[in-house]
């Protein structure tokens, strides 16, 4: 052992020396690379510039921060820039609109349409299945809506994960998805199964669904543990993954929303359960009756979608309150429960008479206000809130740096019925002009009628 | 007075709403205005009369021809051609649109054994040739895509998908698509049905015959419309591919997997993958592992997304069919020896198709297209010089009264167009050039126009040395008209099929 002393010295030093010029070699490296090929970077084609839109001089409505009153909103790419007031110059190059007198609010976000744009199948992709150059894009652009959920028709009971978000990015396939799947979804109102007539989702669906979650959580338990041992250095067995737990195991972390599909106080009341018992976040439409029970899903933070001037009788048989209440947004917003809205007819279109919903969407966030919510929440009851249900509120849904510039000048305050949606950015891009619309551009907004109030 | 002035003037600038975006080609030239177009050439002979066959003579040319020929014929001894003999055919005319090579005017073509061996004003008119008279002599119309006179096979048509899945319309919407690559139509030509002879009363000498179907519905046949069997019809052994694409994660998968599959597996590479078109059909899902990992995990990095119903069935393929006879066709496809014509329902559907191939270096696609918005994407097929077949007809502009010339604006975005009727009959093939006429008097190039019913087609599916130019060593495919063939004052005279009068006013 002794005489490996010295032997063991020699040989360090000789590691260092080696060490030390494989590191002057890594040091030349790149001197030699920039003396072989000079010429390379001028093969190369110089990196397209980064288109820079400048929207200035309108009154810009950022959802989350007020109004800005005659702002500039800077757009590089297709993320929102730097926002400021009228002291914030464009940079040199930019694009300039002008918005002087107008508002510059956020796209409008649809949390459910029949917007006919995918063929969802089984085994079949949103994102296989766009179509760019639908007329629906051009309406939605002309609605000032600039994102929509999409879903395919429920194929059984169980949850679904079948659905996507996309956005109007008319003519730019890869453009119009926003992500695939946003929400996991589960219908207490039919679905096709045995109790469908009722009107209820079977007893064996929830309690399946039930089940499959406190597997999903018992695994995430113990895989949490096991990761935990794991980095203390003990060794325990991996726990075995249930067959269906990749269905749920994102609402059990939180990645994803559950959105149920409720509107009886008996249903959302079993809804509001499981988010007692697995801790996740949850969405329900249509709440026909959340009223009744607002400070409950107020306390589990639960967001919903309602239709703010839905009508459904009281139930005669029922010993108590139910059905609908004209006043219910203002209850719901008093109780602290955040809300999105969806009309009846949650589509576009410019056949017929019904169906069209879509192209007056923010006259539905004006409903609210009618019971009693205040201006901010019917705003964000189509901007900021419906991004929350989608998952998507770090992307979409307010003026904020650093979020898509998914834009909308309007020529009056959003949810004023006269006001015409004027210009649509999507991803950056000015895709609808009202100005060169074929629908739109003859008309002119009335003036002298009384606007609603502006949020504080 | 004053009141009806005032009623016509809205009528007015609606019509020229309506026209404003057009813009209007110059008049081509019609017979009589050209400067080169001298009087009375060529001599009205006899129809089909042989020169010094007694026909009539008008004209100071057509005497001396005459008596050219007169003092010719002591030498030759024979006045009429040899029915035993090399049948040799001569066309005068005073413009040849040779689609190649520009017009020419005042020239001979010289036909042998049913091919051109000479084409211009200096050939010499052989010895015991019979001689045809025309004004204008144009190629025989190449049919571009077509299903008249073949029937879809019962396993083309894919299982139904519940109505409830139904996808949005077009070619395979709600239907899985199938995978026949080994179907041939030139298994069941039947060159006797009536259709055909109507067609070449059209100028239809050649015809491209796809199937139906959905997905891979298999190859086609290049046929010409006059033989004594159904095997002499087609004019080269082996028919385009044909695949009818729907923007569905399924149909793209099929044409992944078999197009991967397909490839020879030698070297290992990731095209030597599993055997696409094995023995046993495969379901587009087969190859899952290999192919779809990565697609799979793209969405937020998780996988598991497939619903609980799990893989889908597999096609409804002909049972028919060993690995090689499924391959083979597949293989040639992807190496670029026969063509392969995509059918696309819209524009959307060709935003999908055109990434997915760009894989595939060597194929040799043609996109048979027919949405109107198709000109919402022209730069990408003009940048690509894409193929394409479209109907050759005027559209709207979605959503307004505004008329689009989508063929004229694929042409000039750079891309390649051949020209089909909007109905797919002899009926529409018969009003074929004057659509494609009305294509060129709203801003088409001539040329191109003229191009895209013969030589267009003929070069996208590999029989460009063989049809649709009137050039030396070309099928002798004729059509002899009396005058401008977009015209609509101007007749069919006679077609010729391979030197052959097959149709004669």
């Amino acid at each position: 052992m002794k005489s490996e002393f010295p032997f063991r010295r020699v040989w360090g030093g000789l590691w260092v020396a080696v060490l030390v010029l494989l590191l002057l070699i890594a040091g030349l490296m790149p001197v030699w690379a920039q003396d072989d090929d000079p010429g390379d970077d001028e093969d190369l084609p110089a990196a397209p510039p980064v288109a820079i839109t400048a929207i200035v001089g309108g009154d810009v409505w950022t959802v989350t921060k007020g109004v800005i009153k005659g702002g500039t909103v800077i757009i590089k790419g297709s993320k929102i820039d730097q926002i400021g007031g009228p002291e914030l110059k464009p940079p040199p190059g930019a694009k300039i609109v002008d918005a002087k007198g107008q508002v510059v609010a956020p796209g409008f976000i649809v949390t459910s349409s029949q917007i006919q744009l995918t063929g969802l199948t089984p085994g079949n992709k949103v994102k296989d299945s766009l179509d760019p150059f639908a007329l629906a894009i051009d309406l939605a652009l002309a609605s000032g809506v600039t994102s929509a959920f999409v879903t395919g028709a429920d194929g059984g009971e169980g949850p679904s994960n079948t659905n996507a978000v996309i956005k109007m990015a008319e003519g730019d396939t890869a453009g119009m998805l926003v992500a695939e799947p946003v929400v996991t979804t589960f219908s207490m109102t039919g679905g096709g199964g045995r109790f469908a007539r009722f009107g209820r989702a079977s007893a064996t669906a929830r309690w399946n669904l039930r089940d499959q979650l406190r597997r999903a959580k018992e695994y995430q338990q113990k895989l949490d543990a096991y990761e935990a041992d794991k980095k203390a250095g003990k060794k325990t067995p991996e726990p075995k993954k249930p067959a269906d737990a990749d269905e749920v195991l994102p609402l059990i972390r939180k990645e994803r929303v559950l959105r149920v599909n409720a509107s009886e106080v008996a249903d959302i009341l079993w809804a509001l359960s499981l988010v007692d018992d697995f801790g996740i976040k949850e969405a329900i439409s249509p709440a026909t009756e959340a009223w009744m029970i607002a400070d409950q899903i107020a306390k589990r933070d639960v967001l919903l979608i309602i239709t703010a001037r839905s009508r459904n009788a009281p139930d005669e048989r029922k010993n108590g309150p139910s059905g609908s209440n004209p006043d219910a947004p203002g209850i719901l917003q008093k109780a602290g429960v955040r809300f999105a809205v969806l009309p009846v007819d949650a589509s576009f279109s410019v056949g017929g008479e019904s169906g069209r919903d879509l192209l007056s969407y923010p006259v539905e966030a004006a409903f609210a206000m009618r019971g009693g919510a205040d201006a901010q929440s019917a705003l964000e009851s189509i901007t900021l809130t419906p991004a929350k249900v989608l998952g998507l509120e770090k992307r979409l849904g307010s003026l904020e740096v650093g979020k898509d510039a998914d834009i909308i000048v309007l020529s009056g305050e959003p949810l004023d019925y006269r006001s015409f949606v004027e210009k649509t950015f999507v991803n950056g891009k000015l895709l609808y002009d009202r100005t060169r619309s074929t629908f739109f551009n003859q008309i002119q907004p009335q003036k002298g009628v009384p606007t609603v109030p502006s949020p504080p | 007075m004053t009141t009806a002035a005032a009623k016509t003037t809205p009528r007015r600038k609606v019509f020229s709403a309506v026209y404003a975006n057009l813009k209007i080609a110059p008049r081509p030239p019609i017979l009589g205005e050209s400067p080169v177009r001298t009087g009375g050439f060529p001599p009205k002979l006899g129809r089909d009369g042989a020169v010094g066959g007694g026909g009539k003579v008008f004209s100071t040319p057509g005497i001396l021809a005459l008596l050219t020929a007169a003092c010719l014929l002591p030498v030759q001894g024979q006045t009429r051609p040899d029915p035993f003999g090399e049948e040799v055919v001569v066309v005068r005319a005073r413009h040849i649109e040779t689609v190649s090579r520009g017009v020419i005017n005042d020239g001979l073509i010289v036909i042998r054994n049913g091919k051109i061996t000479a084409v211009g004003t200096d050939a010499k008119i052989p010895p015991g040739a019979r001689i045809l008279q025309a004004d204008t002599v144009m190629p025989g119309i190449v049919g571009a895509y077509s299903q008249i006179g073949i029937s879809a096979p019962a396993a083309q048509a894919g299982p139904a998908l519940p109505q409830r899945f139904a996808g949005r319309g077009g070619a395979g919407g709600g239907q899985r698509p199938v995978s026949n690559p080994h179907y041939r139509v030139k298994d069941e030509l039947y060159p006797f049905d009536e259709n055909y002879a109507r067609l070449l009363r059209a100028g239809v000498t050649t015809l491209a015959l796809a199937p139906e179907g959905r997905g891979i519905a298999g190859q086609g046949a290049l046929v010409r419309l006059q033989a004594e069997t159904a095997e002499k019809m087609p004019l080269i052994p082996d028919g385009p591919l044909t695949i009818h694409f729907a923007p569905n994660t399924q149909t793209m998968d099929l044409i992944r997997t078999t197009f991967d599959g397909a490839r020879p597996r030698t070297g290992g590479g990731p095209g030597g993958g599993p055997g696409g078109v094995g023995g046993r059909p495969m379901p587009p899902a087969e190859a899952e592992d290999p192919e779809e990992g990565p697609e799979e995990d793209d969405m937020q990095g998780r996988r598991g997304q497939r619903p609980p119903t799990g893989r889908p069935q597999g096609p409804a393929n002909l049972i028919t069919g060993s690995a090689d006879v499924r391959r083979e066709p597949v293989l040639r496809a992807v190496q670029g020896t026969l063509p392969t014509i995509f059918t696309c329902g819209d524009s959307a559907s060709v935003t999908y198709l055109m990434p997915l191939l760009q894989a595939y270096t060597t194929l040799k696609p043609v996109y048979v297209l027919s949405s109107p918005e198709t000109y919402r994407i022209a730069d990408l097929l003009g940048q690509k010089k894409a193929n394409i077949v479209f109907p050759a007809a005027l559209n709207l502009e979605p959503l307004t009264v505004n008329r689009i010339n989508v063929p004229a604006i694929l042409t000039k975005a750079g891309a390649k167009v051949a020209l089909r009727p909007q109905a797919d009959t002899p009926e529409g093939y018969q009003n074929l050039r004057y659509q494609v006429g009305e294509l060129v008097k709203y801003g088409m190039d001539r040329t191109a126009a003229l191009r895209a019913i013969t030589l267009a087609p003929a070069e996208m599916l590999g029989l460009g040395d063989r049809v649709g130019s009137i050039d030396t060593g070309r099928d002798a495919n004729l059509i002899l008209l009396d005058g401008d063939p977009f015209v609509s004052t101007t007749r069919i005279r006679s077609v010729l099929l391979e030197g052959k009068t097959v149709y004669e006013e």
